[in-house]
């Protein structure tokens, strides 16, 4: 099944909680999520973490309707009704998927500035997944 | 050297009930002074918004430069699992610093700050990070709820740049069974209804570390500028204080409940982050915290000059959206 | 290329719920068309071995599936393997099987898909549905297929003003054409206010822009080209193929709004076959969302890039259009059975080049050259083949 296990969690709480992106020393590419060879240049396998301002811009987004959600989902959009998720355009270059919290869905916009910030996923098997998601960044709300 | 706090950081969820909305459904609001409180949503919970006021706390600093970490709360995620770690991971601080955790009552806040302040003491360098976080919830027919809010707040800690310089703490503890609690395998707090029986425990512990401390400073409640007093409500902490020998107007700059409700054991710090803001150089702040069952903490503090970067506490108060009773049950998960 | 594998005979199920057959029987339904369908007959054990494809049919049979496939209908001890590229297993099973009969290995194969979707309650059928993304980062997210697909199409209507409505008119056609298909799962023509109107799944699709989930098994046969008129007079012969894959996270494409798998594999099928995109009569493509049809006929190149919606518009890929699409359907209406889909579609493209289709209403006039376009999870891996009579 399409699970995240709780290993393989753990495995990513780097990039999940922080945003530790693998800068390439080759090439200066930054690998976020990390790749095993560097995406850009396909050659180097010694990288360099840094950590991302979580700062970025809306690619693309969709809004997941109630009912939809994958099971472990499923009590967000029972409480919380639909939910946003958006593909987000790093400022230090990567895109990134991650759910808009903060926000509604209506005020969404292709575009649309977003910061990281670390919130409460689901819980399954009673551990708690935390991961980043996005909020509008004040300056993009006051207009 | 001169010990005391660096910067502060606080967060409190955008979501906003009002009584009124209480009294809309129950006939009644049973937090006596509270106009309205912090609601967490279904995605922040003590680690995520303790996490979200360390960061304003931490901002600038070299993270390498934090030696211990002490966290408090109430209502943690799980009870028994490390909770620091999420926080060590989350703000990318050294994993080898020393954390301590402290969870057992509202008095958790002040002990986490002692606790971080003797460390530092004893090392006589680098900065302590303390995070209070707190959302403490009960059954919805349960009176105690009505209170209950929800926020985070952060202290950074060490001999640099210190805008309150700390001045001394003393405690005070004493068995008082059937006052607030959550019992074994429960998640909700619960309590007797035994009013007058609680407040004869809160004036006797909170008496008892003020007294000692302010003698051991040689101060009189009047030395002081700003009053900070456990919140379980917004008219308790004035009765309380007038019977302590304090004015109201040095209670009004941290009086946070009403506008948060009962945030358990980030009341007290909640409000001195509130004060460092407002506060002017040479200002007195005394802090006295109380935990059921019971103990209290009492902290003397002096402003030595003002915050660089203001107005976090007041945006963080400002920015809010306003909720209607069905919502708030459904954020509680309260329908089930 | 001279063509050196050539289809004889085809078979499908009934796609839809299955309430009273498993996939064995299902797949024995496609077994045996599939057989009736030789012209000239075929003795069963002429057959040398069996590629299924299949996601996993709701885990009922993870292990040694295609070997249950080929027992059950009488073809114990043939070589069998299971192929598994998501929504693409069986368009993949289908160039293995070519790859099979091109190395001189063998001569006749089967190449089949199978899929029980709806045994699954529909809290396993979304732990299954989202098995084939990127499950480390966009699982975690919340994220849905029907999501991945929303979130491509909202960025399409955003770079080349694709509307609502170009979306909706093309599940206006294949429901259209469905009706004419007796083995499809929605045999109901549909308007487009209704299609316009029906409940968001993901903004911005909607549930008549979404595939349902099926049940269904097909089956095809190839043989050697040399052989093919001992089966049959009017062979269909394989012109080209190709395959592409791309990274399974949508976050780490280059782009959003094509699916560079399928671009890869159109081109190389293309340059195999010898033709250009106009070329082509007709083509089955995978339309599992309505906005997956306008990119295939970008990335297919049945129109320039982001025009995908105004060749909707324009009725150029109906029936009576310039290169008539998923006249059996689709995706979207004769349904989806992940892994049975894309021999399902050669299946479609046989009978049409044949001129066997079983109702003479959705038959295509003078068609020699037909394509199948069958994408794998969000575009993880996307095969083309070219067919010709």
């Amino acid at each position: 099944m399409a699970y995240v296990s709780v290993p393989l969690y753990k495995r990513t709480i780097p990039q999940r909680y922080g945003l530790v992106g693998l800068r390439c020393k080759k090439c200066g590419w930054i690998n976020f999520p990390p790749k095993g060879v560097c995406k850009n240049c396909k050659e180097s396998l010694d990288f360099e973490k840094v950590k991302l301002s979580g700062k970025g811009t809306i690619y693309s987004y969709t809004v997941i309707s109630a009912a939809a959600a994958p099971p472990e989902f499923s009590k967000q959009e029972k409480y919380g009704g639909t939910y946003v998720v958006a593909l987000v355009d790093l400022d230090e270059g990567p895109r990134i998927v991650a759910q808009l919290t903060d926000c509604k869905p209506g005020e969404v916009k292709i575009g649309m500035r977003v910061k990281a910030v670390l919130r409460r996923i689901y819980e399954d098997e009673g551990v708690i997944r935390y991961g980043f998601k996005f909020k509008p960044q004040e300056e993009d709300l006051n207009g | 050297m001169v010990l005391g706090v660096v910067n502060y950081g606080v967060y409190v969820p955008k979501y906003r009930i009002k009584a009124e909305e209480y009294i809309k459904v129950w006939g009644r609001f049973s937090a006596r002074g509270v106009k309205e409180k912090a609601v967490a949503d279904l995605d922040e919970d003590v680690m995520s918004m303790g996490l979200g006021s360390a960061e304003q706390a931490i901002e600038g600093v070299d993270l390498r430069d934090i030696k211990v970490l002490s966290f408090a709360s109430t209502t943690p995620p799980y009870t028994e699992k490390l909770l620091s770690s999420f926080l060590i991971e989350g703000l990318g601080l050294n994993k080898n610093i020393f954390v301590s955790e402290h969870l057992s009552s509202t008095r958790s806040g002040t002990e986490a700050l002692i606790s971080c302040l003797s460390y530092l003491k004893s090392m006589g360098e680098g900065l302590g990070l303390v995070v209070a976080s707190d959302s403490p919830s009960t059954n919805m027919q349960n009176d105690l709820e009505h209170g209950f809010g929800s926020s985070a707040t952060s202290l950074l800690l060490g001999f640099q740049n210190v805008i309150a310089e700390f001045e001394g703490a003393s405690t005070y503890v004493s068995e008082v069974p059937g006052e607030r609690f959550k019992p074994k395998n429960s998640s909700k707090v619960e309590d007797l209804g035994l009013k007058g029986y609680c407040f004869t425990s809160f004036m006797e512990n909170v008496n008892g570390s003020l007294k000692v401390l302010l003698d051991k400073l040689g101060r009189m409640p009047s030395d002081y500028n700003h009053f900070i007093v456990q919140q379980f409500n917004g008219r308790d902490p004035l009765r309380a204080a007038l019977k302590l020998g304090f004015a109201k107007d040095q209670l009004t700059a941290g009086l946070l409940a009403p506008l948060l409700g009962d945030v358990g054991t980030c009341s007290t710090l909640i409000s001195f982050s509130k004060v460092l803001e407002e506060a002017k150089p040479e200002e007195k702040i005394l802090i006295v915290s109380y935990g059921s069952g019971a103990g209290s903490d009492a902290l003397s503090f002096k402003v030595t000059q003002e915050p660089v970067n203001k107005g976090k506490v007041s945006s963080a108060l400002n920015n809010k959206e306003y909720i209607d009773y069905l919502t708030y049950l459904k954020l509680k998960e309260a329908i089930v | 290329m001279e063509s050196k594998v050539a289809v004889v005979g085809a078979g499908q199920s009934k796609y839809g719920e299955s309430v009273d057959k498993s996939v064995k029987e299902l797949f024995l339904d496609a077994y045996i068309e599939l057989i009736n369908s030789v012209d000239n007959g075929l003795e069963p054990r002429e057959i040398n071995a069996v590629y299924i494809g299949s996601l996993g049919s709701g885990g009922f049979q993870l292990g040694n599936l295609s070997a249950l496939m080929a027992e059950y209908v009488g073809l114990p001890g043939v070589h069998a393997v299971r192929i598994e590229n998501a929504c693409s297993s069986s368009g993949f099973a289908f160039i293995e099987a070519c790859l099979a009969i091109m190395s001189g290995m063998y001569d006749v194969v089967i190449a089949g898909g199978v899929e029980k979707m709806r045994d699954v309650s529909s809290l396993k059928a979304k732990y299954w549905l989202g098995v084939s993304g990127d499950t480390e980062y966009e699982r975690l997210a919340g994220m849905t297929f029907a999501g991945l697909y929303a979130i491509m199409a909202n960025r399409h209507m955003h770079d080349y003003g694709t509307t609502r409505e170009q979306l909706s008119m093309v599940a206006v056609k294949n429901h259209k054409n469905a009706f004419l298909n007796p083995k499809a799962q929605f045999q109901n023509k549909i308007t487009l206010e209704k299609a316009m109107n029906s409940p968001m799944v993901a903004y911005p699709l909607n549930l008549f822009d979404c595939c349902p989930t099926t049940d269904g098994a097909s089956a095809v046969l190839l043989c050697k080209a040399e052989i093919a008129k001992k089966f049959t007079d009017s062979p269909v012969y394989v012109a080209g193929f190709g395959t592409g894959t791309d990274y399974l996270a949508l976050h780490d494409r280059e782009t959003i709004t094509s699916l560079k798998a399928a671009v890869l594999a159109a081109r190389e099928a293309y340059k195999k076959a010898g033709i250009k995109p106009k070329d082509v009569d007709v083509a089955e493509v995978h339309d599992c969302f309505t906005i997956a049809e306008i990119i295939a006929y970008e990335d297919l190149g049945f129109c320039e890039r982001g025009e995908g919606g105004k060749f909707i518009e324009e009725g150029l890929s109906s029936m009576e259009g310039e290169i008539p699409v998923n006249l059996s359907g689709g995706l979207k209406a004769k349904g989806h059975p992940i892994g049975a889909t894309g021999t399902g579609q050669v299946y479609e493209i046989f009978n049409q080049l044949r001129k066997t289709v079983q109702k003479p209403a959705r038959q295509v006039k003078d068609a020699e050259i037909g394509l199948t376009h069958n994408v794998g999870g969000s575009g993880g891996t996307a095969a083309v083949t070219v067919f010709k009579v």
